[in-house]
């Protein structure tokens, strides 16, 4: 399985939050904290789960619970992918995983 | 069917199951796993329980915190207190986005109030909850579930307990300033119980089967889907809260595949799946087994009930299967429930005459300014419901008033709170802060006399969230506002009202958001900046909270800097609210009224 870039990650999050929160999210950076957009607790889990649908992850549970910033988020999703895919190098969007 | 023994308390009702294997519990498992014990394997694994815990030195009346989010666990653990006399006191697990530093002294807070001697919990929560004992006291022993030998069944010392001894501690509220502990006894829980299986429900042992997705730490999940089936008995399946809301729509999914007949859930999750549902989805449900599809713990909107009934009526959901309730912890759970078999009803009402008079006059729904409201049913047999004016004397129906309950649901008052106790209970009612009346013999809930904020079905005393933002850098301390204001579908959302010093609006933005996200997991949907001195206070300088909210809704508290977040309320909202001219909801959003200030 190949690894998504950062930037990819952070592009599904904006636009999954913004399908099912009916917000824009455009503003959202890497190092946005999540729950400072009028995202909460309750929500969240929605978001997550579409997105690991979306990338064919699944995040472990005590690691969605602690995420806090978008970058976690990313972090979360990358690890999961090389866990899965056994890593790979990133073949476009630049660089190897950007931690 | 054999007859069953008198149940005088919960304990009773335990040990009557003992060899029952007719009917158990399912847990599911995220994303497809489950697993189903009967009320024989539970209650076998409850008394190894508590044999473990009086042997740890656990006695009669210790309270047991129990930070579980293991549905089964949970169950276990909490049947095993009861049976050793212990008093358990469910906590929530730390929350997402939170912070954990908040969780702590949070939880500490709960564990000191509680007078908790022992915390049960899985490692991983274990591991970082030590830092509580530096404040929580009382606290001896964390242990971690995972380290509980259940070896031992009849280890287990059976403890005479009583209908008037304490059951457990329920807490009312998210915050930390105001949480109360609610004492609920046996006697409580038996009494609101038999009224819920019976009167309310009518559950029958051979038809009926429960399904809960409600975390099992607050009241509705807690008494509803495990106190109360150990009446009847029935079977239920629990869904981890968590994946609802993964996936709101597996909760009817699974109501479909189980054949569920009854379910509960606040108000705001009957908006998400009706969001959410998609044609192939109806398509494919039979939802006709659901005989009870509850709403309760937080204001119903007529709009989301009647929304969500226009879709799910095409997979077969019955009209009469919609239960609107009305509870509260300091009521055990269930105050009143739309009577079994009869069609949900609403009440339309004349907008300017209630506002203005506290009166509910009928009037053509298509009228310019009315107010919809559900009705909550018929209170439980039993018990008595009054509506009372300011100065207590009782009201004739269709006057609003403060709802006031008496009866053996009423819980004998809080733990280590003398005042609010006092202030709460009194002359045997319970002066439940709501506001309402009634009509042809059914409740209608219209208000909140106090400033609560519900969200999520949750309740979130506005001083404990000022108090966090009071201390953001920049934020003038005790001249913080939070109320309320109607969100999207029938929603509750948070608004913010503060003094500041400095003009760095964004900065003091963030920080506010992610204070409150931090602490309690709740997003804010607006902020004001206030200059200095005109936030609404009382002539003692009390934050005047409704008066702010009026202020607010009405476009018109001094606001200073760029608006909040960027959800700042609609303008077509705040048109519609200034043409009815006074703080009112609107037409087919929340039906809450607040009555302003002091």
């Amino acid at each position: 399985m190949s690894m998504s870039t950062s930037e990819e990650i952070v592009a599904l999050f904006k636009k999954v939050a913004g399908e099912l929160m009916g917000e824009s999210y455009d503003s959202m950076t890497l190092t946005s904290r999540i729950g400072e957009y009028g995202i909460d607790s309750t929500s969240v889990f929605e978001i997550v789960t579409r997105i690991e649908d979306e990338l064919n992850v699944r995040i472990p549970e005590d690691t969605l619970i602690e995420m806090r910033t978008v970058e976690d988020l990313v972090k979360a999703v990358q690890a999961e992918q090389r866990r899965a895919g056994g890593g790979g190098l990133e073949i476009s969007g630049g660089g190897g995983p950007s931690d | 069917m054999k007859e069953r023994p008198t149940l005088h308390t919960v304990t009773d009702a335990l040990l009557a199951l003992e060899a029952h294997d007719a009917h158990g519990f399912t847990f599911l498992e995220y994303p497809d796993g489950e697993i189903s014990h009967t009320f024989a394997e539970l209650i076998a694994r409850a008394r190894a329980t508590a044999g473990w815990l009086q042997s740890r030195g656990m006695n009669p009346g210790d309270r047991l915190a129990l930070i579980i989010p293991d549905a089964h666990e949970f169950v276990v653990s909490f049947y095993g207190a009861l049976l050793a006399g212990v008093v358990p006191v469910p906590l929530f697990p730390p929350f997402a986005l939170g912070e954990l530093q908040a969780y702590l002294e949070k939880t500490a807070r709960l564990l000191q109030r509680a007078g908790a001697r022992m915390v049960l919990t899985p490692k991983r929560i274990e591991r970082i909850l030590w830092p509580v004992t530096d404040t929580a006291r009382s606290v001896e022993w964390i242990v971690a579930l995972e380290s509980v030998s259940r070896a031992r069944p009849d280890g287990f010392d059976p403890v005479a307990v009583r209908p008037e001894d304490p059951a457990f501690i329920q807490f009312t509220s998210g915050s930390t300033q105001a949480s109360r502990a609610v004492i609920v006894t046996h006697g409580n829980l038996v009494a609101n119980c038999r009224a819920i299986v019976g009167e309310g429900l009518v559950l029958d042992p051979g038809g009926d089967r429960g399904l809960s997705w409600l975390p099992l730490y607050h009241d509705m999940g807690l008494i509803g889907f495990v106190i109360a089936p150990l009446f009847v008995p029935v079977s239920v399946v629990f869904m981890p809260t968590t994946m609802f809301l993964r996936r709101p729509l597996l909760w009817f999914e699974m109501v479909h595949q189980k054949r569920a007949t009854v379910t509960f859930a606040p108000n705001f999750a009957y908006s998400l799946v009706t969001n959410r549902v998609t044609e192939a989805h109806l398509r494919k449900w039979d939802l006709s087994c659901l005989r009870v599809a509850g709403c309760g713990a937080e204001p119903i909107s007529a709009q989301t009930l009647e929304t969500f009934l226009e879709r799910f009526s095409r997979a077969g959901l019955r009209a009469d299967a919609l239960v609107p309730s009305y509870g509260m912890a300091e009521a055990t759970l269930s105050i009143s429930f739309k009577p079994a078999g009869t069609p949900w009803r609403t009440d339309v009402v004349d907008g300017r005459i209630f506002r203005e008079h506290g009166r509910a006059i009928p009037v053509e729904r298509t009228l310019e300014d009315t107010i919809e409201f559900v009705s909550c049913g018929r209170w439980l047999s039993g018990h008595s419901v009054r509506i009372l004016d300011e100065e207590g004397n009782i009201l004739d129906e269709r006057c609003v008033g403060e709802i006031v309950v008496a009866g053996p649901s009423v819980t004998p008052g809080y733990l280590d709170d003398e005042a609010a106790t006092r202030a709460t209970y009194r002359d045997g009612w319970l002066h439940t802060g709501d506001l309402g009346y009634l009509a042809d013999g059914e409740l209608y809930v219209s208000g909140r006399k106090k400033d609560l904020i519900i969200v999520h079905g949750r309740n979130y005393t506005p001083e404990a969230i000022e108090w966090v933002i009071g201390e953001i850098p920049g934020i003038r301390r005790g001249n913080v506002a939070v109320f309320s204001r109607p969100g999207p579908r029938g929603t509750e959302e948070v608004v913010v009202a503060c003094e500041v010093r400095s003009n760095d609006y964004d900065s003091l933005r963030k920080a506010i958001q992610a204070r409150v996200s931090d602490t309690f997991g709740l997003s804010v949907a607006d902020i004001v900046f206030l200059a200095p001195r005109t936030l609404p206070k009382t002539t003692s300088g009390k934050i005047q909270r409704q008066r702010a909210r009026q202020l607010y809704m009405e476009g018109s508290l001094a606001a200073q800097g760029p608006r909040g977040t960027g959800r700042s309320v609609p303008l077509s909202h705040l048109v519609a609210l200034r043409m009815r001219a006074m703080v009112s909801r609107v037409r087919h959003s929340t039906r809450r009224v607040f009555h302003s200030g002091e």
